[in-house]
């Protein structure tokens, strides 16, 4: 991924280029997949899979995924990983939660919302700055740093509640950010096409989007171009952090519980998400729209085996299969494009 | 070309759910279509349940059952498995909630398109909507185990109990109900309760940092099969002052009873209760009344009495043929 686009071939509007880069990325690829799925699930179902409900559910259930696979769109791009947003999400929760206990609990209004909607956000952002430090100015690999916080997210939840779920969650938050609609759409759905939609943005049109490209593709060129590399990184942690943080947040707002005991594959399901997505896992390019598509294979699979009256065991199988032939694709554009020049 | 495929998928997608309008719904006639969503598919007891649950289905003969579930105890696996079932037009849904709360919203959402909701296991902690609750009185069976070990133990001495994963109610209920038992009535036995519940390596430091531990409750199948393993490993001097009450009789833990690793199981009824919430969810949908609150019993276990047909009846299944 250069830093500079080739000024000859400029398409004239920015709408323009997003355009043919949605058309020519393997996010395409990905949109196709599922469409196909979706297809047959609905031509094997008539007047059940392809209802209102079902895809709206559909899309609510996977809402908190989403907003993780945003933030590790960006790890990923810059060639890094993040394991510990499940964890982190679990445990901004249990933050949140004792944050708007003390302002009211269950009956407190707006005001202990916006506290909660800030304790998780911290939290968050605090566990990606964590992350980040570790990992820019320890040079501890990603790996092992965010493993590591995602033991100590998980057993500080557990500290914090001595295991038992906390439920102090304002009802005002579970009636309207949980339950609510805005012009006919739920909640969830909207706050996670907007972070998708200033994601793909900061992605893909901003400056710090291509740095953070350039970093995936080579990090050492990057430095050497002039990009604080290790500013550009530890920012990516703190989106990744604040991503997590927000759904926790949201996960209080459906669930109105801590949910100590669940969320554990939230992490792989959005990583998941990434790479069916288009993101490369070797770094250097990255979709957050195909993300937002990525993220609904499994998703789908699982709804449409539930109607088959097959219990959703087979979902692991095939989405393995389309995960390693999706990698493997990705592997031979890469292997094409070194050979080619 | 690529833009070609995605138009015909989209076309495609609209064309069958357009389709479906009209020819739905002629074939399945005047059966009761109840689904039943087990609290994990992995573990015994609720492959008991289901088999206790196909077998009325087949009795009863008016019902077209369909079972789901989660591989994990996961709140947020089972939310998406209730909307999907919800989405695929059943009737009645049986289930095991993973959470008392979190799934409150999915079920009222069920509820409120005219699907009836039965609990079974564990419940909603606001279950106004839901038709009946099927459960184990855990306290009561907690409370039993108690009187149990108590006499294996010869009323002295320390029993281990070990912590869960955090969040399950039927069993922090189970170790309430153990615990105020023993504090009323066994005054002379101690309780421990440490270690990690999943963890073999955690039982066997328990054992070296509580020399005098002589009884161990455990709560569930998969902790007791691990804490079995931990026993195992004492030296024998040891292991056989070490009196042990489980609960749950799934087939592993039956075999460590028989070869007197474990002197006492409480078996709950998974059985009785998918067969109850079938025809529960049945009689709800011919619009019979029914029992709010429907408690099953449970049964002790020991080895003099586990080869008694009466008894091992109630050996929990790992398939149901």
């Amino acid at each position: 991924m250069s830093l500079s686009r080739p000024s000859g071939a400029a398409p004239s509007s920015p709408l323009k280029l997003a355009a043919r880069r949605l058309l020519t990325s393997q996010a395409t690829l990905t949109a196709g997949t599922l469409l196909v799925v979706m297809a047959i699930f609905a031509a094997l179902f008539p007047g059940k899979f392809a209802t209102l409900y079902n895809l709206q559910t559909l899309l609510v259930d996977y809402s908190g995924i989403v907003l993780l696979g945003v933030g590790l769109t960006f790890i990923m791009t810059s060639a890094r990983f993040d394991l510990s947003v499940g964890a982190v999400l679990v445990f901004s929760c249990v933050l949140g939660t004792k944050a708007m206990t003390l302002a009211g609990g269950s009956d407190g209004g707006w005001g202990a919302v916006l506290l909660g909607l800030a304790v998780c956000l911290g939290t968050g952002l605090l566990a990606g700055l964590l992350n980040g430090f570790l990992i820019v100015k320890a040079r501890v690999p990603s790996i092992i740093v965010t493993l590591g916080t995602l033991s100590i997210a998980q057993g500080a939840a557990y500290v914090i509640t001595g295991g038992v779920d906390l439920y102090a969650v304002p009802k005002v938050m579970l009636d309207t950010l949980g339950q609510g609609r805005i012009l006919g759409l739920p909640v969830p759905i909207l706050v996670a096409a907007a972070a998708v939609l200033i994601g793909a943005f900061v992605l893909s049109q901003t400056r710090f989007g291509q740095y953070t490209c350039a970093i995936g593709s080579n990090a050492e060129a990057a430095r050497r171009a002039g990009i604080n590399v290790d500013r550009v990184a530890i920012s990516l942690y703190l989106i990744s952090g604040a991503g997590a943080g927000l759904a926790g947040f949201m996960s209080l707002a459906r669930y109105g519980s801590t949910t100590l005991a669940a969320h554990q594959n939230d992490n792989l399901t959005a990583l998941l998400g990434v790479v069916l997505g288009g993101t490369s896992l070797f770094g250097g390019t990255g979709t957050v729209i195909g993300t937002a598509i990525g993220v609904f294979i499994p998703g789908v699979l699982s709804n449409g085996l539930v109607m088959m009256q097959v219990l959703p065991y087979w979902q692991y199988i095939i989405v393995g299969i389309v995960l390693i032939a999706v990698v493997y694709i990705d592997l031979v554009k890469r292997r094409g494009r070194t050979e080619g020049g | 070309m690529r833009q070609f495929i995605t138009a015909g998928l989209s076309a495609l997608v609209l064309a069958a759910s357009a389709h479906g309008a009209g020819a739905q719904s002629a074939a399945s006639a005047k059966k009761y279509r109840i689904a039943l969503i087990l609290g994990t598919t992995t573990d015994n007891f609720y492959t008991s349940m289901q088999c206790g649950a196909q077998e009325a289905a087949k009795r009863l003969g008016d019902v077209e059952l369909t079972i789901q579930g989660a591989p994990r105890w996961d709140a947020t696996l089972q939310t998406p498995v209730v909307n999907a079932v919800t989405a695929s037009g059943v009737q009645a849904i049986a289930i095991a909630v993973n959470d008392g709360r979190a799934l409150y919203a999915p079920l009222k959402a069920a509820n409120d398109k005219g699907i009836k909701i039965v609990g079974v296991d564990t419940r909603l902690t606001d279950s106004g909507f839901v038709v009946s609750n099927i459960s184990s009185d855990n306290r009561a069976l907690g409370a039993e185990a108690a009187r149990t070990l108590a006499k294996l133990m010869g009323e002295k001495g320390t029993a281990l109990i070990p912590p869960i994963t955090p969040g399950i109610t039927t069993v922090a209920d189970r170790i309430q109900g153990f615990i105020d038992e023993m504090k009323a009535n066994h005054k002379n036995i101690k309780i421990a309760y440490k270690g990690i519940s999943e963890d073999a390596s955690a039982f066997s430091a328990a054992f070296a940092a509580n020399p005098d531990i002589t009884g161990m409750f455990l709560i569930a199948n998969n902790e007791a099969l691990v804490a079995a393993g931990a026993i195992r490993q004492l030296p024998a001097s040891r292991r056989d002052k070490i009196s042990v009450v489980s609960f749950d009789a799934a087939p592993a833990l039956v075999q460590a009873l028989k070869s007197n690793q474990i002197q006492a199981i409480v078996a709950q009824k998974p059985a009785q209760m998918g067969a109850l919430a079938v025809e529960t969810a049945r009689k709800a949908l011919m619009g019979q009344a029914v029992a709010k609150s429907q408690p099953t019993g449970g049964v002790g276990l020991t080895q003099s009495n586990i080869n008694q047909p009466a008894f091992a009846q109630y050996v929990y299944k790992s398939n149901c043929n």
